[in-house]
C-alpha cells in the first residue's frame, strides 16, 4: 500500500489530504474532555473563540443543536426576582441601537411606538408566538380572543368583541401584506438525517469503545489493543464463526475482511484514510461535503470521538492502561459501518438506491434536514401566525384597533418586518445582556465604594507602617485564587483581623508530576496547558525488617479487596459470597445509607469531638533530586513577588501558611471536577507542601536574598490542604516547627477552625437544610461528603462571575458571595507589567475556562452539559454515559449548575488602563478572549477608586452582521459608576447570609459597624451617583 | 388482643403502608396539589418504616403462634358465577422472610432516594412509582390467591417500566422502558393464562392449596400441573430476565441509580425465583418443566457470567453478574435445593444492592485497585486463541440476543401488525378525508 505520499498518484494524494483536512476540521468541533479522572474546565465552545461571543453562541447552537441563551421564560423569572431590571433592559437596547437619540432607536412604528419601546415591550413580556396546530389550539381553547393579555397596554376591553375586532383587523391587514420570502433551509437539527444509520451502528461502537478504552473495569481485558483502534476492531469482530444475525453486521464483516486485505494487490491492511476514501465514495458523498459528512459522523458520537481525539493529543491522561487512539481510525470505522448498513439495506430492497438508504445524509444532511423536519406550513397557517404576532404586539405596545386600521401598507409592512427581525433569539439576547449588565454594575458599585484609594493598607487600621523585619501582619495565608476560597478568606479575616490572605494559582508555581505513597503512577499537578518537567514522589514506606510479613499482609489485604470487588461478579465466587456473606452486607448497607453521619463522625471526629483542622504526618517528600536550589528559588521568588509579598512595604511574616485545596466525596464519578483547576482536577495539597518546603530550604533563602528577597530566618512556611467539601484543613510537616513558631501556629489554627466552621455555615445556606450553627454546619458538610446518596456534596464553582486581580485591600471586607476569583497582585513594583503579563497568561485561560464551561452548562444543560447525574454510569473508568448505553456525557451535570447564573466573567485588573490594554493587545490569546467578549475586561485604577470597562464597538447590529464576519472589534474604555449604594452589615458575614438561600447582593462587612462609622465613611468615594443617573449617558 | 389479630394487623401494615403511600402521592399529584419534596420523602420514609415494623410484628406474632401456615382473608373483591376474586394472603415462614427482605431493602432505598432525588424534576412521580413497586412486592410475597399474585406482578411490572422511562425527556429511556414493558407484558400474559387455567379447572385461585405440598397433587392433574408450571416458568423467565429475554436487563439501567438497585439488583429480578420456590409443590408434579427450568437456569448462568466478564461499564457488568446468580438460583430450585436457593436469593439481593448503590464510586475504588487488576482474567488467558476471540466477541455483543429478537420476533411482529393496520384502514376509513389527513408518519424500518 502506498504509504509514502511521494509515490502516490497526484489524484489519490489530493483526495487523501482533503480527507485528512476534513478529519482535522471535524476534530476541532468535538468536546475537549479527556478521561474523567482528570477533569479540566474549558470553554465548551472553544472551537468558536475566533468569533465574537454573541454570534458564536448562535452559530454553535445551530451546529450542535443547542440553545444560544436561556429560554425566554427563565429570563422573565429573573426579571421578577430583580436579577434583571427593566432599566437594564432599556440600557442594553439603547446601547444596541446607538444611544438614546440615535436614529435607529427612535424609528417610529405603528404611528407612535419607537423601536426602543417596541423592543423593550416585546422582551419583557412572556413570549406569545405560536404556529400551526398550537396556534389553532390557543385560538380555540384559551381566552386569547376574549380578553387582552395581562401585559397589554390597551385600555382593558369591556367586551370580548373589542378583542375580537382587533384580531379580525390584524388578520385582515396581514392579508394585505406581501408574502415574506420563503425561509432558507436552516436546519435546527443537523444530525437528524443520519439517525437511522446511527441507531444501528452506535450501540456496537459504544460497547466496543468502552471495552477498548477500559482502564480496568472489565474482568477480561480486550486483546490486541496495542495494535490500534482499527486493527483491534478487526481482531474482535472478525472472530471466525460469529453469528451474523443482523444483515448489516454480515456486510460489515465482509467489508472489514476486504479492508484487512488492503485496497489493491498489496496485502497490507488498508489504513484509515484509505478506508475513509472508499467509504465516502461508496456512500456517494461528493467531495465538497466530505467535511460536513465527517463532522456529522463524529458528532453523532461526539463524546467518544472527543475522548479519542484527546487521548490522541495527550495519551498520558489515560490513568492505568495505555491504548493508542486516532480520530481518523474511529471515523474510518464509523463510516465503514455506516456503509455496511446502507448497503445491506439497499440489498434487501428496503429502499431502491444507496442514496435513499442513507436518507440523504450523503449529500449533506444540513441541506435536507430543514425540508424533512418542518412540514411545509400552508399559506393560511403562516398568515395566522403572522396575524397573531401582530395582534400580540399591538396589545403590548398599546396600538388601538383604529390606529392599526389606519396604517398605510408600507408602515404596516415595516412594523411587521420589525416584529419578524426582533425574533425569539434577539429578545433572549437582549435579556441576557441585561442580566449580565446588572450583575456587572453591582460588582463595579461594590468595588468602587469599598476600595481604598490610599496605598497604605487602610482596610485594617491596625496595620502599622512597614517595619524592617516583619510587617504588622500576625501571619499570612496563601490560598488558591479559587472563588470557593473567597468565603474562607473573608471569614478568616473576620475571625483574626491581623491576618493577611493572598490568592495565587493553586499549584503555587510548582508544576510537577507527583506520585503519592500508595499510588501506582505519577499524576500531573499543574494547569492543563503546562507539561511538567519535574517529578516528585513521596517516599515508599521502609520495608527492611519485616518485609516478607508485610508483603504478604498487603497481598492478603489486596486479595480480600479484589474479591470484594471482582468476586461478586463471577459465577462461583459470586455464589459463595452471596450465600455466605450476602446477608452481612446488610450491615454496611444500612449503616452507609441510613446513618452516614456515624461514618462521617468516625472518619472526621476524634475522641475529643469534631475537628476541622488536623495535623497529619505525611511520608517524606523526595524533593532534592528533582528540583535544584536555583529552580526552587525561581518558584518561590515568582510566586511571592507576583502576590505582592516581596515588595518593600510587605515581606513574609513570621508564619506563612500555604493552602492547596481538594474536594473529597463518595459515589461521585465527577469528583475530579471539584478539585483544584490549577492542579488538573487533583488536590493541591502536595503542591502547597512542596512550596512550603522550598521556601523553608536554607539554600533557597540564600539565593532569594541574593535577588533582594530577604526571608527572615525565623519565618516558617507550613503547607496544608483545604478540603472544600468537608471544610477541613490538614497541615503537613508541623512537627518540625520550633516552639515560638508553633505557638503562633496554634493561634492560627484556632482562627482557622473558627473560619472553617463559619465557612461551612455559609455554604450550607444553599443546601435546603435550614439554618445551622457553625459547628453543626461543619458536621453537616462532613456528613455530606460521606453520604452515598448525596448528588451535591458541594456546589463547586457554581455562581462564579467575577475575577479581581489586585491587592486584597481592594476587596477586603466585601461580601462577594463566593462569586469572585481573587488573584493577588500588587501593581506597585511592576511598572512594566511583566509580572502581570505572566500572571494573566497563566490565570485567565483557566478562570475563563471554568466560567465558560459553567456558562454553557447552565444555558443548555442537556446539550452542552451532561444532564442530570442520577442515571450516569461509569464506563471504562474514562467517562460516564446515561444508563447502559449512550454516548459519553461530557461537560457539567445538572446538579452542579442548578444554582449557577450564566454570566460571562468580569475580569477586573488593578492596573493603569493603558498599560493593561497594551498588554492585552500584545498577547493573541488574551486579545481574542477580550476583543471577542468571551469575558469582560475592566481596569481598576491603582491609586483611585475608579473603574473603566473595556467596551467593544459593534460595527453594525449583531443580528444583521454575518457570523464570523467581525474579528477586529474596535475598543474603548468607559468609566463605570456607582449605580447602587453598598449595604454595610456587621459584625460578620453571617449577619448578611444567615437564613437566606438565594443569590445575595454584594455587601460590606464592617466588624465595628457602629463605632467606626465615621472612619469607614472616609473610605467611600465622595460622590455616589444615584441609581437613577442617566445610564445611557454613561455609555455615550 | 389475640395473636391472630396481631398477625393480621402486622401483615396489613406491611402490605397497606406502601399502597396507601401510593394512593396519597398519586392523589396529591392528580388533584393539582403535589406534595412538597421534603414531605414526599418524609412520607415515603414513614410508610416504609410502618411497613418494616408491621413485618417485624407479623414475624413475632407468627413465631409465637407456632403455626405452619396462616391464611388471612380480607374478603372478596368481586365474584361472578363460580369465580371469585379473593383478597387472600398466605403467611408462612417463606412469605414472611421474603416480605421482610422486601421491606428492609425498600426502606433503605426510600431513605437513599430522599436525598438522591432532591430537587430532581419528577420527584413525586418517582416516589409514587416506588410506592407502587413496594406494595406490589408485598403482594407478591404474601399472595394467597392467583389474583393477588397477579395484581402484585402487574404493579411491579408497570412501575418498573415507568421508572426505566423516568427521564422521559430523552428518547433512549423511553425506548428502553417500552422494551421492558413489552417483555413484562409477555410475562403478565403467561401469568394471566396460568390463573385462568387454574380457575377453569380448579374453580379457585387459592394458592394455599395449589402451592402446598399435600394438597397440590390432590387438586390438579399432572397435565394441568405441567401446563400451569410451564406458564409460570415463562412468566418467571421474562420477569427474571432468563434466556432468551436477558437483553432487557441492561436496558433497564436507564432509571435513577436507586431504582436500578432495588429492581434489577435486589427485588424485581428475584421475584421470579421466589415465585418458583413458592410453586415448588406444583413444579414437583411437572418433571418436564423442572428439567426445562434447570436447563434455563444453567444456560442463563453460564451466558450471563460470560457476558458480565467483558462488560466495561459498571451497571451492565453488575446487571449480568446479578443475572448469573439468578440463573444459579433457578437451577438450585429446579434441583430441589429450596433452602439453599432462598438463602442464596436473600444474600445475593443484599449484596448486589450494596454494589449497585455504590456503583458511581467505581472510579475511587479503582484508584486503590489498579495494581491488582492485571491478575484478572486468568481462565480467559488459558483458552485457545480462536475460542478466546469468539467468546470475547460473543460476550461483548451479549450473545446477539437483542439482534435476534429484533430480527425474528420484533420485525415479523411489526410486519404482521403493519399489514393488519393497512387492511384495517382500507376496510374502515381508508377513503375518508379525515383518515387521510391523520395519516401517521411512516414507521421506521
Amino acid at each position: 500500500m502506498p504509504r509514502d505520499p511521494a509515490e502516490e498518484p497526484p489524484e489519490g494524494h489530493r483526495a487523501r489530504s482533503r480527507i485528512a483536512a476534513a478529519v482535522r476540521a471535524a476534530s476541532h468541533l468535538l468536546p475537549a474532555q479527556g478521561p474523567i479522572g482528570v477533569f479540566i474546565h474549558h470553554n465548551t465552545l472553544h472551537a468558536f473563540e475566533a468569533e465574537p461571543f454573541e454570534s458564536a453562541v448562535v452559530t454553535a447552537g445551530r451546529r450542535y443543536g443547542c440553545e444560544p441563551f436561556w429560554p425566554h421564560e427563565r429570563y422573565l423569572e429573573q426579571l421578577k426576582l430583580g436579577r434583571i431590571r427593566e432599566a437594564d433592559v432599556s440600557q442594553i437596547i439603547s446601547s444596541e441601537l446607538g444611544g438614546p437619540q440615535g436614529a435607529e432607536q427612535s424609528a417610529i412604528f405603528a404611528g407612535s411606538v419607537t423601536r426602543g419601546e417596541l423592543w423593550q415591550r416585546l422582551a419583557c413580556a412572556a413570549p406569545a408566538e405560536h404556529a400551526g396546530p398550537e396556534l389553532g389550539w390557543v385560538l380555540a381553547e384559551t381566552d386569547a380572543l376574549e380578553r387582552y393579555r395581562a401585559e397589554s397596554r390597551l385600555a382593558p376591553a369591556e367586551h370580548a368583541w373589542q378583542v375580537r375586532e382587533l384580531w379580525d383587523v390584524c388578520l385582515e391587514r396581514v392579508r394585505e401584506l406581501p408574502q415574506p420570502p420563503p425561509e432558507e433551509g436552516s436546519s435546527s437539527c443537523p444530525l437528524g438525517a443520519r439517525s437511522h444509520l446511527d441507531e444501528c451502528v452506535n450501540p456496537l461502537l459504544v460497547r466496543f469503545l468502552g471495552a477498548y478504552f477500559d482502564q480496568g473495569l472489565a474482568y477480561w481485558p480486550m486483546a490486541a489493543r496495542e495494535a490500534g483502534l482499527l486493527e483491534c476492531f478487526r481482531k474482535v469482530y472478525l472472530a471466525p464463526g460469529l453469528p451474523e444475525v443482523a444483515p448489516w453486521f454480515g456486510r460489515a464483516r465482509e467489508l472489514l475482511r476486504e479492508s484487512a486485505q488492503g485496497g489493491g494487490a498489496e496485502c497490507d491492511p488498508a489504513d484509515a484514510l484509505e478506508l475513509l476514501q472508499q467509504s465516502l465514495e461508496a456512500l456517494g458523498v461528493p467531495e465538497q461535503h466530505f467535511e460536513e459528512y465527517l463532522t456529522q459522523a463524529a458528532l453523532s458520537l461526539g463524546g467518544w470521538a472527543g475522548l479519542i481525539h484527546q487521548v490522541e493529543l495527550r495519551p498520558e491522561r489515560l490513568p492505568h492502561v495505555a491504548v493508542p487512539a486516532k480520530l481518523a481510525d474511529f471515523l474510518a470505522l464509523k463510516l465503514l459501518l455506516d456503509r455496511a448498513v446502507a448497503e445491506a439495506r439497499a440489498a434487501t430492497g428496503g429502499s431502491g438506491t444507496l442514496e435513499r438508504a442513507t436518507g440523504g445524509a450523503a449529500t449533506g444532511g444540513a441541506a435536507t434536514g430543514g425540508a424533512v423536519n418542518v412540514p411545509a406550513a400552508s399559506k393560511a397557517d403562516a398568515e395566522l401566525a403572522r396575524a397573531f404576532r401582530l395582534f400580540n404586539a399591538c396589545q403590548l405596545c398599546g396600538v388601538e384597533t383604529a390606529v392599526l386600521r389606519g396604517l398605510s401598507v408600507d408602515a404596516l409592512s415595516e412594523f411587521d418586518a420589525e416584529l419578524a427581525s426582533f425574533d425569539d433569539v434577539a429578545r433572549r439576547r437582549v435579556l441576557h445582556l441585561a442580566y449580565e449588565l446588572h450583575l456587572r454594575q453591582r460588582a463595579y458599585s461594590a468595588l468602587l465604594q469599598r476600595t481604598a484609594p490610599s496605598p497604605s493598607a487602610a482596610a485594617h487600621p491596625a496595620a502599622a507602617p512597614p517595619a524592617a523585619a516583619h510587617p504588622a501582619a500576625q501571619y499570612q495565608v496563601l490560598l488558591c485564587l479559587d472563588e470557593r476560597e473567597e468565603s474562607l478568606r473573608r471569614h478568616l479575616e473576620e475571625v483574626s483581623p491581623g491576618v493577611e490572605t493572598y490568592g495565587v494559582a493553586g499549584f503555587f508555581g510548582v508544576a510537577m508530576n507527583f506520585r503519592a505513597q500508595g499510588a501506582a503512577r505519577h499524576r500531573a499537578l499543574c494547569p492543563a496547558a503546562i507539561m511538567p518537567a519535574h517529578s516528585v514522589a513521596e517516599a515508599r514506606p521502609e520495608t527492611a525488617p519485616g518485609e516478607a510479613v508485610k508483603g504478604s499482609a498487603v497481598k492478603v489485604a489486596s486479595s480480600v479487596r479484589e474479591n470484594q470487588h471482582w468476586g461478586g461478579n463471577t459465577l462461583v465466587r459470586g455464589a459463595l459470597v452471596s450465600v455466605l456473606l450476602g446477608l452481612l452486607s446488610l450491615v454496611p448497607l444500612v449503616l452507609r445509607v441510613l446513618f452516614p453521619g456515624m461514618l462521617a463522625r468516625g472518619a472526621a471526629g476524634r475522641a475529643q469531638g469534631f475537628k476541622t483542622v488536623e495535623q497529619v504526618g505525611a511520608p517524606e517528600l523526595l524533593l532534592e533530586g528533582s528540583y535544584t536550589p536555583a529552580e526552587m528559588a525561581d518558584v518561590v521568588y515568582e510566586v511571592l513577588r507576583t502576590a505582592g509579598l516581596a515588595t518593600p512595604s510587605r515581606t513574609p511574616s513570621r508564619l506563612v501558611l500555604v493552602l492547596g485545596h481538594v474536594a473529597r466525596s463518595v459515589n461521585n464519578p465527577h469528583q475530579s471536577a471539584y478539585g483544584c483547576g490549577a492542579c488538573g482536577g487533583a488536590g493541591g495539597g502536595p503542591n502547597a507542601r512542596v512550596f512550603a518546603q522550598m521556601a523553608q530550604n536554607p539554600r533557597v533563602r540564600e539565593l532569594l536574598a541574593e535577588r533582594g528577597l530577604v526571608i527572615p530566618e525565623d519565618t516558617w512556611f507550613v503547607g496544608g490542604e483545604h478540603d472544600t467539601t468537608r471544610d477541613t484543613i490538614a497541615f503537613f510537616d508541623t512537627e518540625a516547627l520550633p516552639p515560638e513558631a508553633a505557638q503562633e501556629f496554634e493561634i492560627a489554627v484556632k482562627a482557622l477552625e473558627q473560619a472553617l466552621m463559619r465557612n461551612a455555615q455559609e455554604r450550607t445556606r444553599r443546601f435546603d437544610v435550614g439554618v445551622l450553627s457553625p459547628e453543626r454546619a461543619a458536621r453537616h458538610a462532613a456528613f455530606r461528603s460521606q453520604d452515598l446518596a448525596q448528588p451535591r456534596p458541594e456546589y463547586n464553582h457554581a455562581t462564579n462571575a467575577l475575577c479581581v486581580v489586585g491587592r486584597r485591600e481592594r476587596t477586603r471586607g466585601l461580601f462577594l458571595d463566593r462569586r469572585a476569583f481573587l488573584v493577588s497582585y500588587d501593581p506597585r513594583g511592576d511598572e512594566d507589567a511583566s509580572l502581570l503579563r505572566e500572571l494573566l497568561l497563566g490565570v485567565v485561560p483557566v478562570v475563563a475556562g471554568i466560567n465558560l464551561e459553567y456558562f454553557f452548562g447552565s444555558i443548555d444543560n442537556q446539550g452542552y452539559g451532561a444532564g442530570t447525574k442520577l442515571p450516569h454510569n461509569i464506563t471504562g473508568l474514562v467517562g460516564v454515559m446515561n444508563g447502559a448505553l449512550s454516548d459519553l456525557r461530557t461537560g457539567l451535570w445538572a446538579q452542579t449548575v442548578e444554582i449557577h447564573e450564566p454570566v460571562r466573567l468580569t475580569l477586573v485588573v488593578e492596573c493603569e488602563r493603558h498599560t493593561l490594554l497594551r498588554l492585552v493587545d500584545a498577547e493573541p490569546r488574551l486579545r481574542q478572549l477580550v476583543y471577542n467578549r468571551w469575558l469582560v475586561l475592566a481596569a481598576l485604577a491603582p491609586e483611585a477608586a475608579r473603574i473603566w470597562e473595556l467596551c467593544t464597538v459593534r460595527a453594525s447590529r449583531a443580528r444583521n452582521a454575518a457570523p464570523g464576519a467581525s474579528g477586529a472589534n474596535a475598543v474603548h474604555w468607559e468609566e463605570a459608576h456607582v449605580t447602587e449604594p453598598l449595604v454595610s452589615v456587621g459584625p460578620n458575614s453571617a449577619a448578611w447570609f444567615l437564613g437566606k438561600s438565594g443569590h445575595l447582593a454584594f455587601a460590606e462587612i464592617s466588624p465595628a459597624r457602629d463605632s467606626a462609622r465615621g472612619e469607614s465613611a472616609t473610605l467611600r468615594p465622595p460622590a455616589v451617583s444615584t441609581p437613577s443617573a442617566p445610564q445611557g449617558a454613561e455609555r455615550a | 388482643m389475640s395473636r391472630e389479630l396481631v398477625l393480621t394487623l402486622g401483615v396489613l401494615c406491611c402490605v397497606a403502608a406502601p399502597l396507601v403511600l401510593f394512593l396519597v402521592l398519586a392523589a396529591s399529584g392528580l388533584f393539582g396539589r403535589p406534595l412538597a419534596e421534603p414531605a414526599t420523602a418524609r412520607a415515603a420514609r414513614g410508610a416504609m418504616l410502618v411497613s418494616a415494623l408491621g413485618s417485624l410484628i407479623a414475624i413475632a406474632a407468627f413465631v409465637s403462634l407456632g403455626a405452619r401456615v396462616q391464611v388471612l382473608d380480607f374478603g372478596t373483591w368481586f365474584s361472578s358465577g363460580h369465580g371469585a376474586f379473593a383478597m387472600r394472603l398466605l403467611v408462612d415462614p417463606l412469605s414472611l422472610a421474603f416480605s421482610g427482605l422486601a421491606t428492609t431493602l425498600c426502606g433503605v432505598v426510600a431513605a437513599f432516594s430522599g436525598r438522591y432525588l432532591q430537587r430532581e424534576p419528577g420527584h413525586l412521580r418517582y416516589f409514587m412509582l416506588f410506592a407502587a413497586f413496594a406494595g406490589g412486592m408485598q403482594l407478591i410475597a404474601l399472595a394467597g390467591s392467583m389474583e393477588v399474585l397477579f395484581a402484585g406482578w402487574e404493579l411491579v411490572g408497570l412501575s418498573s417500566a415507568l421508572l426505566v422511562a423516568f427521564f422521559h425527556t430523552r428518547s433512549a429511556p423511553v425506548q428502553n422502558g417500552l422494551w421492558v414493558f413489552a417483555v413484562y407484558r409477555l410475562s403478565d400474559a403467561a401469568m394471566l393464562a396460568a390463573a385462568v387455567a387454574v380457575h377453569h379447572h380448579v374453580g379457585s385461585g387459592d394458592l394455599s392449596l395449589l402451592f402446598s405440598a399435600g394438597d397440590s397433587a390432590a387438586i390438579v392433574s399432572p397435565q394441568l400441573a405441567t401446563l400451569v408450571a410451564a406458564l409460570l416458568l415463562l412468566s418467571v423467565a421474562c420477569k427474571s430476565a432468563l434466556l432468551p429475554f436477558s437483553g432487557w436487563l441492561p436496558r433497564a439501567m436507564e432509571g435513577p441509580t436507586p431504582s436500578s438497585a432495588v429492581y434489577y439488583g435486589a427485588l424485581s429480578v428475584h421475584a421470579g425465583c421466589y415465585l418458583l420456590i413458592r410453586a415448588a409443590p406444583l413444579l414437583e408434579q411437572a418433571p418436564l418443566v423442572r428439567i426445562a427450568a434447570a436447563v434455563l437456569g444453567a444456560v442463563t448462568a453460564l451466558y450471563a457470567t460470560l457476558v458480565a466478564r467483558v462488560q466495561a461499564d459498571v451497571k451492565s457488568s453488575l446487571a449480568f453478574a446479578a443475572l448469573s446468580q439468578v440463573g444459579l438460583i433457578v437451577l438450585e430450585i429446579a434441583l430441589g435445593l429450596y433452602t439453599l436457593a432462598f438463602v442464596h436469593l436473600v444474600g445475593h439481593a443484599c449484596f448486589r444492592m450494596l454494589q449497585l448503590l455504590s456503583a458511581p464510586d467505581a472510579l475511587r475504588g479503582h484508584e486503590q485497585l489498579s495494581a491488582v487488576h492485571a491478575e484478572t482474567g486468568r481462565q480467559y488467558a488459558a483458552l485457545p486463541a480462536g475460542a478466546r476471540r469468539w467468546l470475547y466477541a460473543f460476550a461483548l455483543e451479549r450473545g446477539f440476543l437483542d439482534a435476534a429478537l429484533q430480527r425474528w420476533v420484533v420485525r415479523p411482529f411489526r410486519r404482521v401488525t403493519g399489514a393488519l393496520n393497512t387492511v384495517d384502514r382500507w376496510l374502515v376509513g381508508g377513503r375518508s378525508p379525515a383518515a387521510r389527513a391523520a395519516k401517521p408518519p411512516e414507521p421506521r424500518k
